[in-house]
């Protein structure tokens, strides 16, 4: 009863082993272009505003920081949503970082050399090796500054992951066979201590992604249903936006008691006073 | 199970003796509580015990401890931790040394009812 996630330098090998994997274990597998369209659904925003916010870095002419932060909450919640259920694989370059935490989950990181993934790209595009090499790398950079100004992290960090496979040092076989072995280990069995925190991690990110357009930095804890919500606001807003936040969180099911701290902003108090 | 299920508690904090006690008690199982892992694992040189819950962080004998002695010892037996300084790496070292479960607390009584039950099952 375990979790897998897939990263990969590679969406095409991420894929690949994702598939083969689930296949082995009678695992669920979902993908990104899942999560994008159930997201959409849930939160009724098209599909193309989850999948830009997925690739695209910030840019004046893109979606502003604000929104990108509401629509990320939202596929954070809804990805915490299908974890709920165990033996599941999930295959997508943010899988290792929308959780964090949980024991059962095993975060398996699977790097393709460069000219591997050039190669392909030829052979697919009719294209020169120089040129698809220039194309990866370009696409490398631009992944990683997204993961950057995304997460504030820097990607694929080794701690991130429980297993980092190098495809040129192991055959794919080699790879479905270590990742079955790895997830069959008792240390990714899903115990009652990891299965409260998915279910406390999942309250939390659908109750965040309710109220992030009130605050794109707001914070959310939550534990066995009881959930505490931290936020700024402004002088006499503050009165107003913790009764926002009530009237928002009492509505959601699962939460048995709430805490709500919004501290004054004096950033922005001060701000308004010079306007 | 058809006969009466033995559980030994074993916390260092007397009001999660009484509290357990009489909760697993309701649900018809017979409870020994201990406040040592010391006087705990003499008990259970002396007495079968079906499962074993146990606190992590003692004073002499911590859960940890207590847990590898009592698989060592190769009764049949499931060990339940329970901590209220649970990570994710403590969580992942029980069971590899062959925890049942690993529970954090605080946790309602029938979180333990719970998975007392499904070892239980597991023993029969």
């Amino acid at each position: 009863m375990s979790i897998i996630t897939v990263s990969s330098n590679s969406r095409k090998i991420s894929e690949e082993i994702g598939k083969r994997s689930a296949a082995i274990l009678e695992y669920q597998i979902f993908g990104q272009e899942t999560l994008v369209t159930e997201t959409s659904t849930s939160y009724g925003t098209p599909g193309e505003d989850f999948s830009r916010t997925l690739s695209d870095s910030p840019s004046l002419r893109g979606i502003s920081s604000k929104k990108r932060k509401e629509l990320l909450a939202c596929l954070q919640a809804q990805f915490a949503r299908f974890l709920l259920a165990d033996n599941i694989v999930y295959t997508g370059p943010i899988g290792h970082l929308f959780i964090q935490g949980i024991s059962h989950v095993l975060k398996v990181y699977v790097a393709e050399s460069i000219e591997d993934q050039a190669s392909r790209l030829m052979d697919e595009e009719q294209i020169s090796l120089n040129k698809a090499m220039k194309i990866i790398k370009h696409r490398e950079k631009d992944h990683s500054k997204w993961i950057k100004e995304t997460f504030g992290v820097d990607d694929p960090a080794p701690s991130s992951f429980d297993l980092k496979i190098e495809l040129d040092k192991v055959d794919i076989e080699k790879a479905y066979q270590l990742i079955v072995e790895t997830v069959g280990e008792k240390r990714f069995k899903a115990m009652t201590y990891s299965r409260n925190q998915m279910a406390d991690h999942e309250l939390a990110y659908r109750v965040r992604a309710l109220l992030v357009d009130l605050n794109p930095d707001i914070r959310v804890l939550s534990q066995g249903g009881e959930v505490t919500v931290y936020s700024k606001s402004p002088g006499r807003a503050r009165e107003r936006s913790l009764k926002v936040i009530r009237e928002r969180v009492e509505t959601i099911d699962g939460v048995v008691k709430l805490k709500v701290n919004v501290r004054e902003d004096l950033f922005r108090r001060m701000e308004k006073g010079k306007r | 199970m058809s006969r009466e299920l033995n559980i030994l508690i074993v916390d260092d904090e007397p009001i999660v003796l009484k509290r357990l006690k009489s909760a697993l008690e309701k649900n018809g199982f017979h409870v020994e509580t201990f406040d040592d892992g010391e006087k705990a694992l003499r008990r259970l040189e002396e007495k079968d015990f079906d499962i074993v819950v146990t606190d992590l962080r003692m004073p002499g004998l911590d859960g940890m401890q207590l847990l590898e002695k009592v698989l060592a010892s190769g009764k049949n037996v499931k060990v339940i931790l329970i901590t209220g300084y649970a990570t994710i790496e403590i969580a992942r070292e029980a069971l590899v040394k062959g925890a049942y479960d690993f529970i954090a607390k605080p946790f309602k009584p029938n979180d333990l009812r719970e998975v007392i039950t499904r070892a239980a099952r597991e023993l029969e």
